[in-house]
């Protein structure tokens, strides 16, 4: 019976105990700041200091930083409760809120403010972009800095930013003040091509020098002309074409291999092209002399953007007529020798053409290049088996036609 | 009795290590497969739980293939590196395979002599010749070998009953399962099903006098009394299939093989296709088809009936698409899937206990004394001799096939590739080997670069490889249309693989990497052509995979070595009591059914005679009709088709030979010809076809049409060549055709132009260049952008120009999209484009929607090559919309411009033109790009045609173009709201850069043609250089 009593003693004690433990805790606390400092410098350490009538609680901090939110533990000295800023939170500017936290209630709460260090040595970033941009004023390339302190936070707001851009001989200084963290600056390109070099300069801290290319703007109209090495129509010389030197409306050269189109117009009205990219602003293209009287119209374009005037250009023919022959019972034709303007023989390859009629009916078509002047056609037998044939010769731009000759057949 | 050593068996042994161990290190590294165990074995050594692999085919996982002999090579490359792991499991696999042979003959005959004999001859046998030093199949090899030494096993367990024997079975079964799996399960019909046959018949035997006494009903019993052992055997090895090598079969169940099937020599009919008989049926027989009536006759005895009529059916299968046989035996599914060159593999091997048999009886048995008292000693010297003398030269042919003919590319020095893309940070794209052959495993082992091809076809993944019979694209020429058109859908959309470099060992891709966008970068020092993509995006950081539970990647990782380990522990101890004679052991049973041979059927002599007279005449016949169809001067037919066939394989000086002498072209003439014509047709064609017609022939001369068909890379080119032959003393010669006499204006030319360059990074640092070294990109403006209809397919059009001040180089991306603006296609602009712009240059452009080709299977697939067509995509919903993003960066090469079109003809719907050179670089391959203008001079239709040949410094070069009927091309939409340049919307770049565009400019350039459906062409010219100086 006693046992029995001595274990219902302890049940009880043991309840007491199990739901006594609340009772207690009703009583608030309340922490008071004791500095109330609301701006700190980046870099150096910050203690928040909390005073309270108790001094067996743990009290936690919770702080929200740009860095990210965290709880930070207490240390107790002289009766005090004092929480540490961890080091890197230290570093970094800009607003901070705590709470104190005892007890899973908040007890108090607060913000200070950290602010970039001048005394650390400055840095200064700087972007500028875009690295290319066309002359004349339209387009701008945009030159951004962002001051900071040693410990990458941007300077204050109103920090003087010295902007320093060098373009053939000018050379500008602009007094900037940062905003919102950053200085920046439109720069207008000038109206001539070239390179600029663009710098910063903050509290005696300048930047390395950061270029943009400014290229000549698109060409305006130019002028062509051709050279050649003589007029006739020869097929077997060159005919160059160039520009003048193609400028911008600035009167800056285009870039070199700027494409430029040459359009030939035929007589016929027939459309051959060449192209050449300029150099300096010249471009310059060949075209091979026709193989027959011509007379060429030829005009230059950038196409779209500019173009030139339009030259024509006379081909001269170089025979006026030619021989042939036939030999070996008409089964071989011998065109030529064919003999050019000064009665030298033409260049090998120039093209003879020979079209073989049948009662009218073209039967097919021969084509021979010249050697030494002369072209020959062998007509089989075993092609040209019927009895007759009439054939036009055509080189140089002449044609001609020979009468109808008969041929023998033994089979 | 104690038993001597075997001296055959050691001999084989020690003759097979010295002959095929150091043969191995010239061979196996040209061989097809070795390379590719090797990069798999390198994937084991690096991570050997994760089945996953990224290196091929945009990942695929290792599971596909049976691991151990993998493993092995990379467990062994721990020592001394891959090679050795390579080569080490390859003589291992030697050793197995002699005594294997050993075995199974001992097992088979009962006689040791025999079993040594046919050890011996199972070293220089031209099938295991062939599949080690020319296949490479080191699996194969290994699993038929372990097969061997397991069937003796099986046989005493199924005889005797002892329960070690079930074990040693079945532990032997275990590591062939997991070395290859094909072979356990063909083995199990093929040899398993018949040695058990076999054992029934010895323990039926036992039971009477002679094998006359087995009758069906005896036999039946005998099974019945037998049927527990059998049974117990064939579950057990079931499982074991099932189980030890269970993710592989998930794996295959999971990713079936749903490709399409790829050629294979060994399905062709040998009887046409004359070299694949060679390789598939005449080398693995090689001198065995000389005994075939001896094999059968053996095999079709009482004992071995079983064995008899498995290598009849190994044999027929064997023949491939010789017979219709195995395709009806096979199926259509599994007779594509086969290759069917295994059965021949096996057949050749089972033949190899008589094969010893015979031997053994030619040399010192029954037969010798048969063939000496018929026919005299002499007689029987010189045919021993023969015999012996022909089955050598077929293991010498046969080892040395690879050098007189390679099968591989010569051995490409990967260093300088693995150190371009350890560069600069390179190996952050994927790349693309091109011409490597199977070497291409060999680099990506040595790379943690990725590729998108791969050399195990069965883990294929990406749908444009898959729908095709495309091996690898790194081959793809050898696969015409299906190949060239698998290549170029991967290179003309590159960023969605992330392929950024080519690695081409072989000029024949050279131009259409160029007409899809790419260009050279830098020629490494062993000679591989660097080829480059811009704007391709680098991979990301985390790539797809596919995992598997981790039971599976378990039991991959642990079961193949473990059946290694249990087998070895249970086979060790009587293999050295054997090897060693540490203490006399009990004969096996299958000793008692040996045959004594004492009389060697005379009839089997006489039909051994008449057999190999009809195979020596089979062989001269087929000597023969190669002599006739081949000798070059017999006929005209013959000449033309040489001639035509050494200029494809580039071999001049006899090509030379068959024109007339008397035609005064002397060899430096016709070599000097040769090599002064350029161009798609003479530089990167390979003959697909000739069909040679005769016009006219008398006695001793004709005239004759050469209708040939080439396929280059581009397109496939027919063209007809006209001849006269003449026959002199016996002999048809070509008479030599005249030359090109045109001769350029100037001796010596002088030219200025802009070249540029630009740097990678300034600043020799690794660091990224986030902001100082990035070149801004060149601003592109679209001038116009329509969506048309012609044929039945969408296609978009339009024109771009360069309005920077820098060259540039265009990707062009056009998607189309519904009413409701769902995406139904995006195609990048192949050919019709000019992918490198001057500063101010215009091109017009056309964006085809491609399809994966034949992604259905109703899909018919054209039998001829043309890599030309594609396939369109098939667009369900009617496309409203479409949007153009179109990308400049700055080019510094392929912009030459210095040709032009100098005369001009339109005829008959035709135009002529002639382009002359005047810059001083050879213009390759021109393509002429056409456009289409209507009566208003709006663009309605872009075309383009390659140039045949090439043009030359100042030179001239015709081409003659049919123009198209454009009656039923439709512009649904003509609109530049949705284009966009460098992600800037067009609109805002026109008004910034140009903004008073003079449209006239560009319509007065148009010419006039009356034409069907048009009013007005434009050309433009886009020069392929090939060799830039």
């Amino acid at each position: 019976m006693k046992k029995a009593i001595n274990i219902l003693f302890l049940l009880c004690a043991l309840l007491l105990l199990a739901f006594g433990t609340t009772l207690v805790s009703n009583k608030k606390v309340s922490f008071e700041l004791v500095s109330n400092i609301k701006t700190f410098t980046a870099g150096n350490s910050i203690e928040l200091e909390f005073h309270s009538k108790s001094e067996k609680e743990k009290p936690q901090l919770f702080i929200i930083h740009s860095y990210g939110k965290t709880l930070l533990d207490v240390t107790i000295e002289k009766g005090n409760y004092i929480f540490k800023i961890p080091e890197n939170y230290c570093k970094k500017t800009g607003d901070v809120s705590w709470f104190l936290i005892n007890k899973n209630e908040t007890r108090n709460s607060g913000t200070f403010e950290i602010l970039p260090n001048d005394a650390t040595k400055t840095v200064v970033e700087n972007y500028l972009g875009p690295r290319t941009i066309l002359a004349g004023g339209k387009e701008f390339t945009m030159m951004v800095t962002v001051p900071t302190d040693g410990f990458d936070n941007p300077k204050q707001e109103n920090t003087n930013v010295i902007l320093k851009h060098q373009f053939l001989q000018n050379v500008t200084n602009l007094n900037l003040k940062t905003k919102d963290f950053i200085a920046w600056y439109d720069i207008y390109s000038p109206t001539k091509s070239g390179k600029m070099l663009v710098s910063t300069e903050c509290d005696k801290i300048a930047t390395k020098e950061i270029e943009t290319e400014i290229y000549p703007n698109i060409a305006t109209n130019f002028t062509i002309d051709y050279k050649r090495n003589h007029e006739f129509a020869d097929g077997n010389q060159i005919t160059h074409f160039t520009t003048s030197s193609i400028k911008d409306q600035y009167g800056n050269v285009v870039s070199d291999g700027t494409l430029v189109s040459f359009l030939i117009k035929t007589k016929n009205n027939l459309i051959l092209k060449t192209f050449g990219a300029t150099i300096n602003g010249i471009a310059s293209a060949q075209l091979l002399h026709p193989d027959h009287q011509e007379t060429y119209s030829v005009k230059g374009f950038v196409t779209g953007i500019a173009e030139s005037n339009s030259i024509t250009i006379n081909y001269k023919p170089i025979i006026s007529t030619f021989n042939y022959s036939f030999s070996n019972k008409n089964r071989t034709l011998t065109v030529g020798p064919i003999k050019s303007f000064m009665n030298q023989l033409v260049p090998d390859g120039i093209k003879v053409i020979v079209k073989v009629f049948h009662k009218d009916n073209l039967v097919t078509t021969l084509q021979e290049d010249t050697s030494k002047g002369i072209a020959t056609f062998e007509l089989s037998e075993d092609f040209y088996k019927e009895k007759n044939y009439r054939f036009e010769i055509t080189t140089l731009g002449i044609t001609k036609q020979t009468e109808t000759l008969n041929y023998e057949l033994h089979k | 009795m104690k038993e001597k050593s075997n001296k055959y068996l050691l001999v084989a042994l020690l003759i097979g290590l010295v002959f095929h161990g150091s043969a191995i290190f010239f061979t196996l590294e040209n061989t097809y497969d070795a390379l590719i165990h090797l990069f798999f074995g390198n994937h084991y050594a690096t991570s050997w739980f994760e089945p996953w692999n990224y290196s091929w085919y945009t990942g695929f996982t290792v599971m596909g293939y049976p691991p151990l002999v993998h493993q092995c090579i990379g467990l062994l490359s721990f020592i001394g590196g891959l090679k050795f792991g390579l080569f080490t499991v390859a003589i291992i696999a030697i050793l197995l395979f002699i005594t294997g042979v050993f075995r199974f003959s001992l097992l088979i005959t009962g006689n040791r002599n025999v079993a040594g004999y046919a050890a011996l001859l199972a070293v220089f046998s031209s099938s295991f010749v062939e599949t080690l030093h020319i296949f490479g199949q080191l699996p194969s090899i290994v699993g038929i070998s372990i097969l061997m030494h397991a069937l003796p096993e099986i046989y005493l367990w199924i005889k005797t009953g002892q329960k070690k024997y079930y074990f040693t079975s079945i532990s032997l079964i275990a590591v062939t399962v997991c070395s290859h799996h094909v072979t356990p399960l063909f083995g199990m019909i093929f040899f398993i099903f018949p040695l058990i046959g076999m054992t029934v018949m010895d323990v039926a035997r036992e039971k009477v006098n002679s094998y006359k006494e087995v009758t069906m009903k005896l036999f039946v019993q005998t099974t019945i009394s037998l049927l527990k052992r059998i049974i117990a055997f064939g579950f057990t090895s079931v499982f074991l299939i099932v189980f030890c090598i269970f993710p592989y079969w998930i794996n295959s169940k999971n990713n079936p093989i749903t490709q399409v099937p790829i050629p294979h020599g060994s399905r062709d009919n040998f009887l046409e296709v004359t070299s694949s008989g060679l390789m598939f049926f005449v080398i693995p027989w090689g001198i065995l088809l000389f005994l075939l009536p001896y094999i059968f006759y053996r095999y079709y005895s009482k004992r071995y009936i079983f064995f008899g009529l498995s290598i009849t059916l190994l044999t027929v299968l064997g023949t491939g698409g010789t017979t219709p046989i195995p395709l009806k035996v096979l199926g259509e599914n599994a007779f594509n899937i086969l290759t069917l060159d295994r059965f021949t593999l096996w057949a050749a091997i089972m033949s190899l206990p008589m094969f010893g048999e015979f031997v053994y009886r030619l040399v010192e048995g029954d037969l010798r004394t048969n063939l000496q008292e018929r026919f005299g000693s002499v007689y029987y010297k010189i045919i021993s001799g023969l015999f012996a003398g022909s089955f050598l030269f077929m293991a010498i042919f046969t080892i040395t096939l690879g050098y007189f003919r390679p099968f591989q590319p010569q051995k490409i020095n990967t260093l300088p590739i693995i150190n371009f893309l350890n560069q600069d940070q390179h190996d952050q794209w994927r790349y693309l080997p091109l011409g490597f052959g199977d070497q291409m495993a060999t680099l990506s082992y040595q790379t943690k670069a990725l590729t998108v091809d791969g050399n195990y076809h069965s883990a294929r993944r990406l749908p444009e490889l898959t729908s095709r019979a495309v091996e690898r694209l790194e081959n793809s020429k050898f696969r015409g249309l299906e190949g060239i058109g698998s290549l170029q859908q991967f290179l003309t959309v590159p960023e969605k693989y992330n392929l950024k470099y080519v690695f081409s060992n072989d000029k024949f891709y050279d131009p259409i990497l160029y007409f899809c966008g790419w260009h050279r970068l830098t020629q490494l020092e062993n000679g591989i052509m660097v080829w480059e993509k811009l704007n391709v995006p680098p991979l990301s950081k985390i790539l797809p995979f596919e995992d598997v539970p981790l039971y599976q990647k378990l039991m991959w990782g642990i079961i193949p070595i473990l059946t290694v380990v249990i087998a070895f522990v249970l086979n060790v101890q009587m293999i050295l009591y054997q090897a060693l004679k540490l203490k006399p052991i009990t004969q096996p049973d299958f000793f008692k059914f040996a045959v004594d041979y004492k009389k060697f059927p005379r009839k089997l002599v006489t039909l051994l005679h008449i057999w190999t007279g009809i195979v020596l005449l089979i062989i001269f016949y087929f000597v023969y009709q190669f002599y006739v169809n081949n000798s070059s001067q017999l006929s005209p037919k013959n000449v033309v088709k040489a001639y035509y066939d050494a200029i494809d394989f580039k071999e001049f000086e006899k090509a030379h030979s068959y024109l007339d002498p008397k035609g005064n072209k002397s060899l430096s003439q016709f070599m000097l010809e040769t090599a002064v014509k350029d161009g798609i047709l003479n530089s990167y064609a390979k003959m697909d076809a000739i069909d040679i017609q005769i016009v006219k022939q008398t006695e001793n001369s004709a005239k004759i049409i050469a209708k040939t068909k080439w396929v280059t890379p581009l397109e496939i080119i027919e063209k007809n060549y006209t001849h006269e032959v003449i026959k002199e003393k016996g002999k048809w010669f070509i008479v030599p055709n005249k030359i090109d006499l045109d001769i350029p204006p100037d001796q010596f030319v002088s030219n200025n132009g802009t070249e540029y360059f630009k740097h990678g990074r300034r600043a020799v640092s690794t660091q990224m260049t986030y902001h100082d070294d990035v070149l801004k990109q060149p601003v592109l403006e679209i001038l116009s952008a329509k969506l048309i209809k012609y044929n039945k397919q969408y296609i978009i059009i339009g024109e771009v120009q360069n309005v920077d001040n820098v060259p540039a180089d265009v990707v062009l991306k056009a998607t189309l999209y519904d009413k409701n603006d769902k995406k139904l296609a995006s195609f990048n602009a192949k050919y019709e484009i000019k992918h490198k712009l001057m500063p101010k240059e215009i091109t017009s452009f056309k964006v085809n929607f491609e399809d994966i080709a034949w992604a259905k299977n109703t899909d018919v697939k054209p039998k001829t090559f043309n890599p030309n067509e594609f396939a369109p995509l098939d667009i369900k919903d009617n496309p409203v919309t479409f949007d153009i993003q179109c990308a400049g960066n700055v080019a510094i090469t392929d912009l030459y411009t210095q040709v032009a079109l100098s005369d001009f003809a339109i005829e008959n719907n035709h135009i002529k033109g002639t382009l002359f050179n005047f810059g001083i670089q050879e213009s390759t391959i021109p393509e002429i790009l056409v456009s289409y203008y209507n009566d208003k001079k709006e663009l309605i239709y872009v075309d383009h045609f390659f140039m045949r040949e090439g043009v030359r410094v100042q030179r001239k070069n015709y081409f003659d173009y049919e123009l198209l009927n454009l009656k039923n091309c439709k512009t649904l939409k003509s609109s530049l709201e949705n284009c966009f340049v460098n992600g800037l919307a067009n609109a805002s770049i026109s008004k910034a850069v140009v903004p008073n565009r003079k449209a006239s400019q560009n319509e007065e350039q148009l010419q006039m043609v009356k034409g069907n459906g048009f009013d007005y062409i434009k050309i433009e010219i886009n020069n392929y250089i090939g060799n830039p100086r």
